[in-house]
Parts: structure tokens; sequence; C-alpha cells
């Protein structure tokens, strides 16, 4: 019974996220909540991004110490994601994260 | 008293040290994150809940420190504050020489799953973790000592690993490593005491002059918005001070993300040889074989599937399906003694992650437990969890 009931559980929750995911993704859209003021260079470096920093936590820790990190601590961060087991981060898209998260912000905003 | 003195001088010092020095004073890099979660969880379908795990409230700090030494040599430290008081979660040396090529010495968390990985509280969706992972959180833990590895297993020795990228959609990792392992007090155990994997009074060394090891090996593989990635992993080696019981933990996992929806899979296993003593009979609860002999062995498996996927807004859902099972003999006095010959969990969970402010989350779940041998239960958990 109780597997009965997961199951329907799942099933809706499939459902809605698949169609949530149609409508973009909301950890990009925590990355960098106004796209406008980037160029598109950087858009598409934040969508890679924000995919490829959520596959293993939540987007949040990103956004947690960006206030602190300048442009060498995110490339030994990157690095080190890169090199975890599974991360998926090749080397040429561990160039254009770093392109994301040091320039995402106007820099008055970094700080 | 004086341990509580101890870990608040040495933690007062590790985040004092933090902050006095500049990043790049000595040109090298230094990167400081850390993470916190309180957790409460409760148990409505009993009166007194102590009894069977740990009810109420709790809380886990990690600091980490990752220094850079120039592009071949790094060096991390983790300090976790939780129901266990300060340990060191990391203290070791990475030195790489290829992507392909690293070697880790020190305190670490060897390569075995997928979850391990994830088991920082901020990197994972539910407040506790899976059954095969499982530590100290879930119902009738004592009966059961623990899942089959509990997440972070944190020990001393050596690790090679490393990773390779087959164009831009393939990359397999491995890792090989020889640690001290889990152990037991006297070579008259009949399962690991996890106690003595993280007292100080027994010291954090060795207990048999015999490493044990391991390894681990993944493939991943990407298209487009489609991730597959699955692996195997190994532990062996032996547990008493005697070096005559032996154990041996193995598992696969998988995981498929597609878009935002991540779907993970896991099962472990740990066959565990007991000491039989001398008279069997008066040691166990359940009876010899038909053969006459006792079975010296246990085996635990766990498992668990999870699916994780945002919602609206800053809302996430987490479904998790998990469970334990463990079949062999149990000694007749002590926690495990309640445990039937064929014993098992099943538990359901449905959670949610909520953003509240900045990065702080509040994680909310309801666990439905299934116990063959006990009566089934409810928990709740309601937690806030954050990185920095």
């Amino acid at each position: 019974m109780m597997l009965r009931i997961f199951g329907v559980v799942l099933t809706a929750l499939l459902v809605v996220a698949m169609v949530d995911s149609c409508h973009g993704s909301p950890a990009y859209e925590r990355l960098l909540p106004d796209p406008a003021r980037v160029s598109p260079e950087i858009q598409t470096a934040c969508q890679l991004a924000a995919k490829m920093c959520s596959q293993c936590h939540p987007i949040d820790r990103v956004i947690a110490i960006d206030h602190r990190f300048d442009a060498g601590q995110w490339e030994f961060l990157v690095r080190r994601m890169r090199l975890m087991p599974s991360s998926g981060i090749t080397s040429t898209d561990s160039g254009v994260i770093l392109q994301c998260l040091v320039n995402r912000l106007p820099r008055s905003d970094a700080k | 008293m004086t341990n509580i003195r101890i870990s608040t001088v040495a933690l007062t010092t590790f985040v004092v040290g933090l902050l006095a020095t500049p990043a790049l004073a000595d040109g090298f890099e230094r990167n400081f994150v850390g993470s916190v979660q309180f957790d409460y969880m409760a148990v409505p379908t009993t009166s007194i809940a102590h009894k069977l795990g740990f009810d109420g409230a709790t809380t886990e700090l990690s600091l980490k420190l990752a220094q850079d030494f120039g592009p071949h040599v790094s060096s991390s430290v983790k300090l976790c504050v939780a129901c266990h008081g300060l340990e060191v979660g990391m203290a070791f040396f990475d030195l790489r020489v290829a992507d392909e090529l690293n070697f880790r010495v020190g305190r670490f968390t060897p390569g075995f799953g997928e979850f391990p990985l994830r088991h920082d509280p901020a990197n994972h969706a539910t407040s506790d973790k899976p059954l095969p992972y499982d530590m100290g959180r879930m119902l009738h833990r004592a009966e059961w000592n623990e899942g089959v590895l509990p997440s972070p297993w944190v020990d001393n020795g050596l690790e090679v690993n490393g990773t390779h990228f087959f164009g831009d959609s393939a990359q397999v990792d491995y890792s090989a490593y020889a640690v001290s392992g889990p152990r037991t007090a006297s070579s008259d155990a009949a399962d690991f005491d996890f106690i003595q994997s993280r007292s100080g009074q027994t010291y954090y060394v060795d207990n048999n002059s015999r490493p044990v090891v391991g390894g681990r090996f993944a493939w991943s593989l990407t298209f487009d918005d489609l991730r597959l990635s699955a692996g195997a992993s190994l532990m062996t080696g032996t547990y008493d001070p005697d070096t005559h019981l032996k154990f041996r933990i193995y598992g696969a996992h998988a995981v498929v993300r597609y878009g935002n929806i991540t779907l993970r899979g896991e099962f472990v296993r740990r066959r565990t040889e007991m000491a039989l003593g001398d008279d069997p009979a008066t040691r166990f609860k359940y009876g010899p074989r038909s053969d006459g002999t006792y079975n010296p062995y246990f085996v635990k498996d766990g498992f668990y599937t999870e699916l994780e996927a945002p919602l609206v807004w800053r809302i996430g859902a987490v479904l998790r399906w998990d469970g334990l099972h463990r079949v062999g003999n149990v000694l007749r006095t002590g926690p495990s003694s309640t445990l039937s010959e064929n014993a098992g969990i099943l538990r359901y969970t449905a959670g949610a992650t909520i953003g509240i402010r900045g990065a702080l989350r509040i994680k909310l779940s309801g666990e439905f437990y299934d116990f063959r041998d006990y009566s089934n239960e409810i928990a709740v958990h309601l937690g806030v969890a954050g990185p920095f």
C-alpha cells in the first residue's frame, strides 16, 4: 500500500518537474537573476556553470561565497571541482565556468 | 569539561587563524568554506523516541580550509562539530602528477559509492542520510548498529586517484586506497564497533597493523541535457586486533540527470565475519545450520533510490525509498539481540527544500519506517541548512 502511494507521488512529482524543466533552470536564475546586465557570452557561461555546479550541490553553495572570492580563489576552487569524481567538467568547461563566476556581476555588485 | 574546553580552543584558533590570514599573502590561493545544519527530528508515533534513536535537535557544522601550493600540491583541512563533538573530517595533502594520477595522504574519506561525495548536509536535500550510509539518525540505530558504512567514513591512509576525459562527453574516475579500517576492541566481536573509530581513548590509529584496502571506479557520459554515471566500489580487510575477522563491503551506484531532475540509486552490501567463541550455542540467539555448524558471517545490504527535482520558485522536492536487510545470527545479549535472523527495514521519505534568505534553506521531510522486527514508525524532520 505504502509503495503504491509512493509510486503515485513519484509519478506526480516527475510530471510536475518535467513540465517545470521546460521553463528554464532555477539554478541558472539563482546564479544570474538579471541576465540583461551581462553579455550573452556570460549568460551562456552561467548556464553551463548552473548545470554543472548543481549536479552535486545546490547552486547556493556558489552564491554563499561569491562576495568574498576573487578570481584566483575561483580558479583554484573550479579546478578542485573539475577533479571531483564524475564532475563532468572538462578543462574547456572549467574556463567557461570561471568566466561566469568572475564576471557574472558588475564589479560594484560583486564585492 | 576538559574536552569541551580543548574543542573550543581548537575551533576558535582555527577560525581566527583563517580570518587573520590574507588569502594571497604568500602567493598561494586559500579557500575557506563551511556549512551548518540545524535539524529537529520528531517521532510522533512513540512517546519517548530517544529509546529508538537520536530525536530532538542536532546541529552539524563543518569548516573547511583548502590551500593551494602551486599546480601539483594542495592541502585540505576540515573540522566538523556534530553529535560526536569536534572531529577532523579531513587533513590531507594532494600530490598531483596529472589529472589521471593523484596521491592523497593523510586523513580523508576514501572513495566509496556516490552519496559520500555529497555527505555534507548543505549538499543534499534531506536532513538525514540514506540508510546504507546512516550515521546515528535512523530509528533503532543501536539494534542495527548504524547503516552498512556510516558516512562520512573518515580514516587515515593513502589513496591514489584520478580522472580522465574522453572527449567532451565521457569521463572515467578511479581511486585505490589503503586505510586503517573499521575496528573493534577485541577479537571476540560480532560486528564493527564504530565508537572505536572516533574515540581518542583508543587513539586514532590502526588497531591491527593491517590496512584495509579498497577502490572505486566510475564512468560518466553526457549528452546535452542528459547525464549518466555509474560505478562500483569495494573495501575489504580485517577489523579485529588479531586479524581473524574478515569483512568485505561492495556496492554499485547509478545517477541519471535530465535537465534539472536527478535520479540516484545505490546498493551496498557488507559481509562481516563474527567470532563464534568456544560455545556458539550459548553465545548466539539462533541455532546452527542443518549441518550442525554455525554460520560465522552475517550479510547486511542497503539500498536507496532518490528523486530530486526543483518545483517552483525556490522550492525543491525530494522522494527517497531506502532500506536495510540483514541476514545472519545475532548475539544473545546486547541491542542486536532483538533482531531476527532475517531482519529488514523499508523507509519511505517525502521532503521539500525551501530557499528562504540568501543561501539558507529549510529542509522539511516525513519518513515512514516499515520495520520487519519492530512496530512501524513515522519520523518528521524540520531543519535549516546553509553554506557560507
